[in-house]
């Protein structure tokens, strides 16, 4: 048993960090504050970032090299992401592809598509979003009405698909949409990569509960997709959205990325009970920081375990079905024990002469909300964690009986 | 980084588990629990023949020369077993002999620890948890060479069964520990019915008690030693929560895949699964925490990015949180069954109160978490 990088990992771990001696700018706190700023300034500085990065060897970390990655393993992916994405240097506009749609492509599509989408993601310059959810069919994916009918050599997409982070930023979507409509609910549907400035694709924003933009509702209008966008087989497209979720162990680092978030409450709860009075309120809270210490501590051997598995090549333990479960639970509690440690002054969403932290946590709290039903919300992550680990029975509806 | 067992640890662990399998069921532990040490010489003499009792110790004195991890290994099977007894108290009572005693008190002692052979139990757990200097409610005093012990400790594991305690008190110069004969003038041993009756608690008290002089434990920081000691207690206890919830766990969800009600198993029920995954997800908690902490007590105190007292404070607080949540859970899941006294589950729910309360509490465990991470004393 030994928690340590190898001696080769902490040689990569100081090289990381010395580059970010040298190459980046001052954070500038969570990414999804960055609200008001217009969308090509936050895509520019994104790119110049990213681009940054690129040059460095320092994104896409386990990507073969021949597609702009770094040709890497999964411990040198966590040490970047645990070094420089938690840096939050700029909106990370592009997680959902850089999590989601481009390992499928990498694992699913063909040399071509690899050869055409995956360079210019990693240099920065496209962007991916990832159509999914619809007004009826969230975690009953299955379930989704958007249709794709052959139209010629292609394909002719209509429907309307919701929750679609970064939509309004993105240049392409991995899109999953029922192909034949006399199939049984799993078969039938295929996944597709599609051109989000094409004609009949249209975007709207819908705000989160705290005002910031990043979910959108997007809407299809017989928007052609040419027959080179089928991701896998057609009609095959749900065995695509499985994999994706396996290859995504390992490499998806949400957990690390949130830890900022979590670690803002650390340091905000230890400058204020140096100083604040010793409430019946301040007190109470010393239990939950406790409890939050410590759970950033689980998050964190959760994460190695997980990496450390696939590493080794073990096979998938219950630990990554849990983190997702963890932080956003965990992130719930930890801005509302910021919130309560600042009293009635812990609802203002604006600077305070005396508060410098107001408004950062009411809005992270509002936001936490929305972390524990997107990408599988809590119900569903408990009852996945009940039946595949577990082994406890589906339910007679799901199971067909 | 390796985040596997070797395969000693792996056979350590499978032996442990067929060794409580073998020896110790759930129904022989009910029956220890009407015994008044819970341990008989034969369970007794089992462990000692596997070399339990001796394997953080060096060779030299009889042990294994093994790790914390490596112990980790036995503790987990003997908490998923509930083993009774006094296993645990001699365990650490030994382990500050070793941390605390010159070379010559190590030789003389540790051998008759390592085999069993003698038994002690640890005495250094006040009222709140206070184990330092500050707080020991035993205080010690030099009369000549000898010292006198005066003060108690209200509820200690072991005690009743050990020939010799292992007395932490306060004196000049900070902490220090005491071999005490427990038949000594002066020494008062007040064996106590808790909830759990296999690990005896008692009531200890010191009037007046003269303690030899070699019987001081000279060789190294009494409070050193006793904060090393309380951190392998934290860890020990942790792993004896995670054997056991794991185990009260897997019956509840047997049961519930068993069990019919509206013409299904009842453990396809969401109510039910998420019980079940939230059961789950504080006992891989659990393991990840204490494992870490098992991990930092065997790295070298100059190699831990974290002291270990305060990792293994974590892996206590997720142990006694963890614990106390699947007793609850597994219990609603089975049914009124489970309350019931011929059902074993009221046992690991007597196990785990016994566990949240002995040596000391959540809160002070919390405090010391808090405060390693800078955070300001409590204000009172």
């Amino acid at each position: 048993m030994d928690f340590n990088l190898s001696p080769e990992q902490q040689q990569f771990q100081a090289r990381v960090r010395q580059w970010i001696a040298e190459h980046a700018p001052p954070a500038r706190g969570f990414s999804e504050a960055a609200m008001g700023e217009p969308l090509a300034a936050i895509r520019e500085r994104y790119a110049h970032w990213q681009r940054k990065r690129f040059d460095a060897g320092l994104t896409c970390v386990t990507w073969p090299r021949r597609y702009g990655g770094a040709g890497l393993g999964v411990v040198e992916h966590y040490i970047v992401t645990r070094e420089i994405d938690t840096l939050q240097v700029v909106p990370n506009i592009n997680i959902i592809g850089f999590g989601m749609c481009l390992p499928v492509i990498l694992h699913n599509g063909s040399e071509a598509q690899r050869q055409r989408y995956l360079p210019p993601a990693a240099r920065g310059e496209e962007i991916w979003c990832q159509l999914f959810s619809e007004p009826g069919a969230g975690s009953d994916l299955a379930g989704l009405k958007t249709r794709a009918e052959r139209d010629g050599d292609g394909w002719r997409v209509n429907g309307q698909k919701i929750w679609t982070s970064y939509a309004q930023y993105a240049d392409f979507g991995l899109l999953i949409a029922r192909s034949d409509a006399g199939g049984k609910k799993h078969q039938g549907l295929t996944m597709f990569l599609i051109d989000m400035r094409a004609p009949g694709v249209t975007v709207r924003p819908i705000r989160f509960n705290n005002g910031a933009h990043v979910f959108n509702e997007v809407f299809f209008d017989n928007a052609h997709v040419p027959a080179q966008n089928v991701i896998g087989e057609v009609n095959g497209g749900w065995k695509v959205a499985i994999d994706t979720l396996m290859y995504e162990r390992g490499t998806s680092n949400i957990h690390i990325l949130f830890r900022p978030l979590l670690e803002s409450v650390v340091d905000f709860a230890r400058a204020r009970l140096a100083h604040a009075p010793p409430t019946l309120a301040n007190q109470q809270a010393r239990a939950r920081l406790a409890r939050l210490l410590t759970r950033l501590q689980i998050m964190d051997v959760q994460g190695l375990r997980v990496v450390a598995g696939v590493e080794s090549g073990a096979p998938p333990g219950p630990e990554g079905s849990l983190v997702k479960l963890d932080w956003s639970e965990s992130n719930m509690d930890a801005q509302a024990v910021a919130m309560e440690l600042l009293g009635p002054l812990g609802v203002l969403l604006d600077g305070h002469d005396d508060i410098p932290a107001a408004g950062h946590f009411p809005r992270n709290w509002l936001r936490s909300f929305g972390n524990t039903i997107e990408a599988g919300s809590s119900e569903i992550l408990r009852n996945i964690v009940a039946e595949r680990i577990l082994g406890l029975p589906k339910d007679a509806a799901r199971s067909g009986k | 980084m390796d985040l596997q067992f070797s395969e000693e640890q792996r056979a350590m662990q499978a032996q442990a588990r067929e060794f409580m399998e073998q020896h110790c069921p759930l129904e022989r532990v009910r029956a220890l629990w009407d015994t008044p040490d819970g341990c008989d010489d034969a369970l007794w003499g089992g462990m000692a023949e596997l070399g339990w009792m001796g394997m953080l110790l060096p060779e030299e004195f009889g042990g294994l020369g093994l790790g914390v991890t490596d112990l980790s290994r036995v503790l987990e099977e003997l908490g998923r077993g509930l083993l009774p007894g006094p296993f645990l108290a001699h365990l650490l009572g030994t382990q500050a002999v070793l941390l605390a005693g010159t070379p010559a008190q190590r030789a003389e002692w540790l051998p008759r620890l390592a085999g069993g052979e003698q038994r002690v139990a640890l005495v250094a757990h006040g009222e709140g948890g206070r184990t330092d200097a500050q707080g020991g409610n035993v205080r010690a005093r030099a009369s000549g060479k000898a010292h006198v012990l005066e003060g108690g400790k209200l509820a200690v594991p072991g005690a009743a069964q050990a020939r010799t305690l292992v007395v932490a008190a306060a004196g000049k110069g900070g902490l220090a520990f005491y071999l005490v004969d427990a038949a000594a003038p002066g020494v008062e041993i007040r064996p106590l019915r808790a909830i759990e009756q296999g690990v005896k608690l008692a009531g200890v008290s010191f009037n007046m008690v003269k303690v030899p002089p070699g019987q001081r434990l000279a060789g190294a920081s009494g409070d050193e030693a006793a904060a090393q000691v309380s951190a392998l207690c934290d860890v020990a206890l942790a792993f004896d929560a995670l054997g056991g919830a794991e185990r009260a766990m897997h019956m509840a969800v047997e049961y519930a895949k068993l069990r019919q009600a509206f013409g299904q198993p009842i453990g396809s029920f969401q109510a039910i699964k998420h019980k079940a995954a939230d059961m789950l997800y504080a006992v891989e908690s659990l393991r990840a925490i204490a494992l870490w902490a098992a991990w930092v007590l065997d790295v070298p105190a100059a190699a831990r990015a974290v002291p270990a007292r305060v990792a293994a404070a974590m892996a206590r607080c997720t142990a006694i949180e963890t614990y106390d949540l699947v007793v609850r859970h597994a219990t609603q899941v089975q049914g009124a069954i489970a309350t019931t006294e011929e059902h074993q589950m009221h046992m690991f729910a007597k196990r785990s109160r016994l566990l949240a309360l002995s040596y000391a509490p959540l809160a002070w465990y919390q405090e010391l978490v808090l405060q390693a991470n800078g955070f300001p004393e409590l204000a009172s």
